[in-house]
């Protein structure tokens, strides 16, 4: 065992200089994550920063931090080979061959020095961010296991390739050979359509490609401890031929989960009690799925009560902001899938509804469907006037995957009227409103710095919202007799997401006398 | 007792042989020496008995073990220095011996500090930057300090300017005369193998040529000038086998005599040329190997 430790040792020594530029490509990639989980607040009412001015830079951060997180793990799979080069497997030149180190000694000494250079360092790397944004015990290990698997696979692959090639020059070529080989025969399977729908596809997330990676790094690494231990080109090569040619296969023509157990999202609201500052939005997913640590955690929104905020813009009329926080409320690109979009503002009235598991299991599995679960995103304004009052609810139906939308639609919802207004449709109150949002990034939930990028600004709050009528823009708000009056040009504002803005037909007829 | 036996070694590299049933063996305590043209298959045969490459056919024993079985065990006794072989460049001197000692429970540190002080080399300098003979220096001590009991040496000396390749040399003989171990020694520099080996094999498009001791070789060998007289036949119709290189000037004919023994030759002598002066004289190794290496190529012309 000391020679072992031994040339690990030697292997550190020599691994130094690309182990320090590896860490600190991770530590950079770790920190603009960090940047990326900052939460931030882009306030329109600020001045001159509009929404895209406020947050054209953050695209410019995801892009360095995928960037940086791309680097990470081609290098770590170039850096894996230096020493295994330094002691080739099948080098008849290899100096250790000609002194006392055994086939065995060579590769644990090997797998030791993968081990703690290409996948306990990440981890380790990792660990601080994981404690900082409250994995607990459990989800610290998932986690771990996760960027385990993926530096693994990783290492997997190079091991395999390594141990078949004498130099990096052979290494680099066979590389381009496998990378190659692997694109061509995913393009002929598919191309050919043997592809099935409800197979991953390229833009399946991180957890997924790990345990891929890892189901064909597995048998690869058995291949290279082969090699290692009885060497023989050929047989290795072509062994490693057909193992990623049935990598290739599976991944591209097998479903990966044919029967999803008990896959069933329940959103739950009383969106009547929402302009009251009472209602209250729980989305609750269940699966039975493994829950990897970038999963849809159970959310609310909540409607509180009247905020402090308060403004006056129509002199004759106060008007109170509701503010509405969605709190804890993270999502998920893996959990659930959905069929449809389910705009929540349709389904008041409904207690309850379920995505429906059936469709689900037919028409594609969890990495196919687009996920669209609505989220409401709601702000509620109480307009008082003399004896009268108007509450009224903006509602956005938020999504899942608002984060990668550039508009979505917006809309305004009377949900209460004092019993002496009665609102008509055909009625056109002028009048504007404007939202104001406070995007914070999931980050302070549970996600892991390697997502940070495709995930961030997934969690929306609305911070304040109000409804400043203009009484130059749009006449009296209130209008009696056959007046019309309307709302229009309601206006939503989404950092990242751009704007919004729809026309909401509203009569308001005489008061009663 | 011999420290290595090949048995009807073949190697071959896809259709070419570059060894063909090779039979020899080295003698313990003796310095091997394996002489041969480039491409005549020294090297590929000391990587087969080393275990590097697998023999086509044929067998070969490292101290006693078949060499596709050599075990740390037996390597820990064979010291392996070659041109071509990789080192850890990356590494200093100092860096390179730590390295290696502790694969070796038999390192003599007192001998390594000699060494290096004999072989003046700078500890702290990388391999990398070492010149040719400085490597060469340094993967000798990193052999030597073992002292190991059977020491290869794949063409030592190829490549070095001739005061580092006497230093090598120098070294090499005196180390010899600290332990008690075997040398086998494939190189074409037939100076510094006249002056460390005591056996001598030459190959040939990897053919084994002759297998013998120095001293054997050149008693047996020598350069005979006859002065014809009166009567004498023609020397082309010479009938004698072991006249090499027969060569007729004038009255003087001049040929190798691979057989040489003084009465055996005088007589054979006074039988084709019974007027003719005779005269014979030592060959150094030199000779008698390019000698031998006319001989194979002639042949190789005849049967092409």
């Amino acid at each position: 065992m000391h020679l072992i430790w031994h040339i690990f040792k030697k292997d550190a020594r020599l691994m130094r200089g690309p182990l320090a530029a590896w860490v600190g490509m991770q530590v950079t990639t770790l920190l603009i994550a960090g940047l990326m989980v900052l939460p931030m607040t882009v306030d329109s009412r600020q001045g001159s920063m509009g929404w895209d001015a406020g947050t054209g830079w953050m695209d410019w951060v995801a892009g360095g931090h995928v960037l940086f997180l791309t680097m990470t793990w081609m290098s770590a799979y170039f850096f894996a080979a230096i020493p295994l080069h330094e002691d080739a497997a099948s080098s008849p030149e290899a100096f250790w061959r000609t002194r006392p180190i055994a086939r065995w000694e060579l590769l644990g000494a090997k797998l030791l020095g993968g081990f703690v250079f290409f996948i306990l360092l990440p981890v380790l790397l990792r660990l601080p961010w994981w404690l900082a944004h409250g994995f607990n015990l459990r989800e610290t290990a998932l986690a771990a296991l996760e960027t385990g698997q993926a530096s693994g696979a990783i290492f997997g692959l190079a091991l395999a390739v390594a141990c078949l090639t004498t130099s990096a020059g052979q290494f680099y070529r066979w590389t381009l050979a496998v990378v190659g080989g692997v694109a061509a025969t995913a393009f002929l399977l598919l191309a050919t359509r043997v592809y099935h729908p409800g197979s991953p596809t390229l833009f399946a997330n991180g957890p997924y490609w790990a345990k891929t990676g890892m189901t064909i790094a597995v048998p690869l690494t058995l291949v290279a401890i082969s090699q290692f231990l009885a060497p023989n080109r050929l047989r290795s090569a072509l062994l490693v031929g057909v193992f990623l040619f049935t990598g290739t296969f599976i991944v591209t023509t097998v479903p990966v989960a044919p029967n999803l157990p008990r896959l069933k999202t329940e959103i739950s609201a009383d969106l009547t009690k929402i302009a009251l500052g009472e209602g209250k939005v729980r989305v609750t997913p269940s699966s039975a799925s493994p829950r990897t640590l970038v999963t849809l955690q159970n959310g609310e929104l909540f409607f509180g009560p009247e905020a402090e905020h308060k403004a006056t813009v129509y002199p004759e009329s106060d008007f109170n902001v509701l503010a509405a926080v969605a709190k804890s409320f993270a999502q998920s690109s893996q959990l659930p899938p959905d069929t449809g979009t389910y705009d929540f503002y349709e389904r008041q009235g409904r207690e309850v509804f379920a995505i429906d598991e059936a469709a689900l299991r037919t028409e594609g599995t969890l990495w196919e469907v687009e996920y669209r679960l609505s989220i409401p995103v709601a702000a509620g304004a109480e307009i008082k006037e003399g004896g009268r009052a108007l509450r009224i609810s903006g509602l956005v139906p938020g999504r899942a995957d608002a984060a990668t939308s550039q508009a979505i639609r917006g809309q305004l919802l009377l949900q209460e009227t004092s019993p002496d207004l009665e609102v008509e449709a055909e009625a056109r109150p002028q009048g504007f409103s404007e939202f104001y949002f406070l995007m914070t990034p999931t980050g302070a939930k549970r996600i892991m710095p390697d997502s940070v990028a495709f995930f961030t600004s997934s969690e929306v709050r609305v911070r304040t919202a109000f409804f400043p009528f203009s009484a130059e823009e749009s006449g009296p708000l209130l209008s009696s007799g056959d007046a019309p009056a309307s709302l229009r040009l309601v206006k939503v504002g989404l950092r990242r997401l751009g704007t919004f803005q729809t026309q909401v037909p509203v009569k308001l007829p005489a008061p009663k006398s | 007792m011999n420290v290595i036996e090949i048995t009807g070694l073949q190697r071959r590299y896809g259709r070419t042989d570059a060894v063909h049933d090779l039979t020899m063996s080295v003698p313990e305590g003796s310095i091997f020496a394996l002489l041969g043209p480039n491409g005549a298959g020294k090297s590929t045969t000391l990587k087969v008995l080393l275990n590097l490459l697998s023999p086509t056919a044929g067998s070969v024993r490292v101290l006693g073990v078949d060499s596709r079985r050599l075990a740390a065990g037996e390597r820990r006794q064979i010291g392996y220095v070659s041109e071509g072989q990789q080192l850890p460049d990356w590494m200093t001197v100092r860096q390179f011996l730590d390295y290696c000692r502790p694969f070796y429970p038999a390192w003599d540190s007192a001998l390594e500090k000699k060494l290096m002080a004999d072989f003046e080399l700078p500890s702290d300098r990388k391999l990398k930057h070492l010149s040719r003979g400085m490597r060469v220096k340094a993967m000798l001590i990193s052999v030597l300090s073992f002292r190991p009991r059977l020491l290869v040496l794949d063409e030592p000396f190829s490549g070095l300017d001739p005061v580092v390749r006497d230093e090598v040399a120098q070294g090499l003989v005196e180390t010899a005369r600290l332990g008690e171990w075997s040398v086998l020694m494939a190189s074409h520099d037939i100076e510094e193998v006249e002056r460390l080996a005591d056996h001598i094999a030459i190959i040939d498009q990897g053919r084994l040529r002759i297998s013998e001791s120095v001293e054997s070789l050149l008693s047996r060998f020598r350069r005979v000038e006859v002065t014809l007289g009166e009567g004498d036949m023609h020397p082309e119709n010479a009938p004698v086998e072991d006249w090499l290189q027969l060569e007729r000037s004038g009255q003087r004919v001049r040929f190798v005599d691979s057989r040489f023994s003084e009465e055996e030759s005088n007589l054979r002598c006074r039988r084709c040329f019974p007027g003719a002066t005779v005269s014979a004289q030592t060959m150094p190794l030199r000779d008698i190997y390019l000698s031998l290496a006319r001989l194979g190529k002639a042949a190789r012309t005849v049967s092409a």
